[in-house]
């Protein structure tokens, strides 16, 4: 997994590019926006770190130029200004996830890689948390290693929850996930089938019931 | 200091009163006089139609007193007259011998005042020869009057004059009043204009004022620019602080983190943990410095609030710290009204609010120890307000201690790690809305807090502001 971090600032671009090469990426790293664009042009990457506030080219204005050309590279935005209207104006433009400064290492590797997790969703890598492993490709998912028999929606709720590990997930969300034209699913259908994935795994995995939120799936190794 | 309607009034009633008092005194003085005159004529002529009822008899003089009646006065007859005919050193003829003469003698006819009977009188004394039976002899006549009939005039007329000048006055009165009203109504206006308009809108204000107060509108203009410039001054301010802080807060914490991942020697180790902690701290303290600095109501334009979902926002607050919340082995729950309506508000700061309400159960619900209980969301819609509380199964805070867990920089429990701002923020984002912060314990135990806010009614849906230059943002 290739990752681009632009920052302006050397020592947070050497840590961030550090701490994402120890959790399995392979990172390059961009001063100004600039350079950033023109090494998005070369090479393929499979997540973008951005800064706001960069020499030559803001970060917002890279981030349209990049949405507007149809890239839809996953962006993790990094900003010193103040939280919630930069941090909507970012999402607003394309972005995926947000962080404030000052972060930590931990929070900007979390984000990461669940940005990546997201964005290839379907198929793809392995995906773990705590005793859970969930096998795209097969629809399968192991406890302890063992296949658990599950119905199809069941396994989209855990592929869903696996996904979004750590993060809260709406009942909406989940549902909307599900949902398909000739089938909708309701919100008293996403319980259902937790509880009977509850049920069915017989075991703690750390699902939680956020009540009146949703569900969060405590990833249990870190994720 | 006096009203300008009483100023107004007094200057104008002062003086106006004081021209009637005159204009009465000279109406009395000129019309006694006028009177007096007319009536002194007509006495005069009385005495002279004595000369011809006077003849002799015998070489002796009579005077027929019979033709002499009052009604020749022309008078209108309710005086009272009184007369003494005399030769001069001669004896009495006829009429009251005690009426008093004049005070001096005289060719001419004289008028003087005098007292007889108890009755005050108007005299006239005449000296004229007559000559009667080729006897000829100096005659005097005195005719006296009594006053009552010219004093009558005089105040029938004075009466009359003086009733004119109340209704006149009165009259004149209510004028001015309505003068001065439609005078200050201007300044009325924009007494109201600036009533109505909120406690921190700045914007100048505009429209036609007479040129008399324009100079005083400028001056407020000027001052509220001022004003709005040193806002503007301040909030720049915080945002170059937050900029200019962030940044090194954020090396220094990546770094730590970074070396911390990359050592293993325990000492280095332990160190860099004390590091990161700091920095951590720091960042934490900057960003709720800023956010207490941009939440002081002076700076908070109630004019900016718009319509808010409060749920929505408690909601987006939740999912933000849910992770957190749960990585601290705590629960969180949100129990929301659905049907709360909508109230006036700024969605960041509410936002803020909640967050730090939320962060505030997290970290102190359990005293010393860390908490492993549930934090409790929720919103609930009754009489007219919209009640937002937090609250938690903690260990609750020691009653002396709870009012002044709103103090800036206040730690009810210094073992535990924050920057002592949290909940001083929330009560004065509660402030800015027009609610107020109210800790308490729960009766089963944990700590509840909670803001009541008032509910935005249907029809009032808040005018679009377009004085909106002093963002808090």
């Amino acid at each position: 997994m290739k990752v681009l971090v632009v920052e302006d600032n050397d020592n947070l671009a050497r840590s961030i590019s550090a701490a994402l090469e120890d959790t399995g990426f392979k990172a390059e790293v961009s001063r100004d926006g600039r350079s950033a664009e023109h090494c998005l042009e070369v090479g393929a990457f499979d997540l973008l770190v951005l800064d706001l506030g960069l020499p030559e080219l803001d970060g917002i204005s890279l981030l349209r130029r990049l949405r507007q050309r149809q890239d839809t590279i996953p962006v993790l935005i990094i900003s010193a200004r103040d939280a919630l209207d930069q941090r909507i104006l970012g999402l607003e433009e394309g972005a995926d996830d947000y962080l404030c400064k000052p972060f930590s290492l931990d929070e900007v590797a979390a984000r990461a890689k669940a940005l990546v997790r997201r964005a290839k969703q379907f198929g793809g890598d392995t995906l773990r948390s705590g005793r859970l492993e969930f096998h795209p490709d097969a629809m399968e998912l192991r406890l302890d290693g063992e296949t658990v028999a599950l119905h199809r929606r069941e396994l989209e709720v855990m592929e869903y929850l696996l996904i979004n590990q750590g993060r809260l997930v709406s009942k909406g969300q989940i549902a909307d996930r599900l949902s398909t034209t000739d089938e909708p699913v309701s919100h008293t259908a996403v319980e259902t089938y937790v509880s009977r994935l509850r049920k069915k795994l017989g075991v703690d995995v750390g699902l939680k019931t956020v009540r009146g939120l949703g569900y969060l799936l405590d990833p249990q190794d870190g994720g | 200091m006096r009203s300008i309607r009483s100023r107004l009034l007094i200057w104008i009633g002062l003086p106006f009163t004081g021209l009637a008092m005159l204009a009465l005194l000279s109406s009395y003085y000129l019309l006694s006089r006028q009177i007096n005159e007319t009536f002194d004529d007509m006495l005069l002529n009385a005495a002279e139609r004595v000369e011809r009822r006077i003849h002799s008899v015998d070489g002796e003089l009579r005077v027929n007193m019979h033709y002499f009646s009052i009604s020749t006065l022309g008078s209108r007859g309710d005086g009272k007259i009184f007369y003494r005919i005399q030769e001069v050193d001669g004896g009495m003829l006829v009429g009251f011998a005690g009426l008093e003469g004049p005070p001096e003698v005289s060719e001419q006819p004289l008028f003087y005042d005098v007292d007889y009977a108890g009755n005050s009188l108007r005299a006239v004394a005449l000296t004229f020869p007559l000559t009667r039976a080729n006897q000829s002899r100096e005659i005097e006549v005195i005719v006296a009057e009594s006053t009552e009939a010219r004093q009558a005039l005089v105040s029938d007329f004075m009466l009359t004059l003086s009733g004119l000048m109340a209704v006149g006055g009165l009259l004149a009165i209510s004028i001015a009043l309505l003068a001065i009203h439609k005078g200050l109504a201007p300044l009325n206006a924009i007494r109201r204009s600036l009533h109505r308009r909120s406690q921190h809108d700045l914007e100048p204000l505009v429209g036609e004022v007479p040129r008399e107060v324009a100079p005083l509108i400028q001056s407020i203009n000027q001052l509220m620019e001022r004003m709005r410039l040193s806002i503007q001054n301040t909030q720049q301010l915080n945002a170059d602080v937050s900029h200019q802080l962030r940044t090194p807060v954020s090396e220094i914490r990546a770094l730590s983190e970074l070396t911390l991942a990359r050592s293993s020697e325990p000492e280095t180790r332990a160190n860099l943990d004390e590091i990161k902690r700091i920095a951590e701290h720091a960042g934490h303290t900057v960003e709720q410095l800023l956010r207490y600095a941009k939440t002081r109501h002076e700076l908070v334009d109630s004019a900016n609030l718009k319509r808010v979902d409060l749920v929505e926002i408690c909601r987006d607050a939740c999912a933000q710290a849910a992770t957190s919340i749960y990585q601290r082995s705590q629960e969180l729950a949100l129990e929301a009204d659905e049907r709360t309506p909508a109230l006036l508000g700024d969605p960041i700061m509410l936002r803020w609010m909640v967050q730090n309400l939320i962060d505030n159960a997290s970290l102190h619900a359990g005293g010393e120890q860390p908490y492993r209980g549930s934090i409790q969301v929720s919103v609930e819609c009754r009489d007219g307000r919209c009640l937002l509380a937090v609250r938690d199964a903690g260990v609750g805070v020691d009653e002396a201690r709870l009012a002044r867990l709103t103090e800036r920089f206040y730690r009810a429990d210094t073992r535990v790690q924050g920057s002592g701002l949290g909940l001083a923020i929330a009560e004065q984002i509660a402030q800015a809305h027009g609610a107020e912060l109210i800790l308490r314990n729960r009766q089963e135990g944990g700590l509840e807090a909670s803001v009541s806010f008032p509910v935005l009614l249907p029809h009032s849906a808040p005018a679009p502001s377009a004085a909106s230059t002093a963002s808090a943002r």
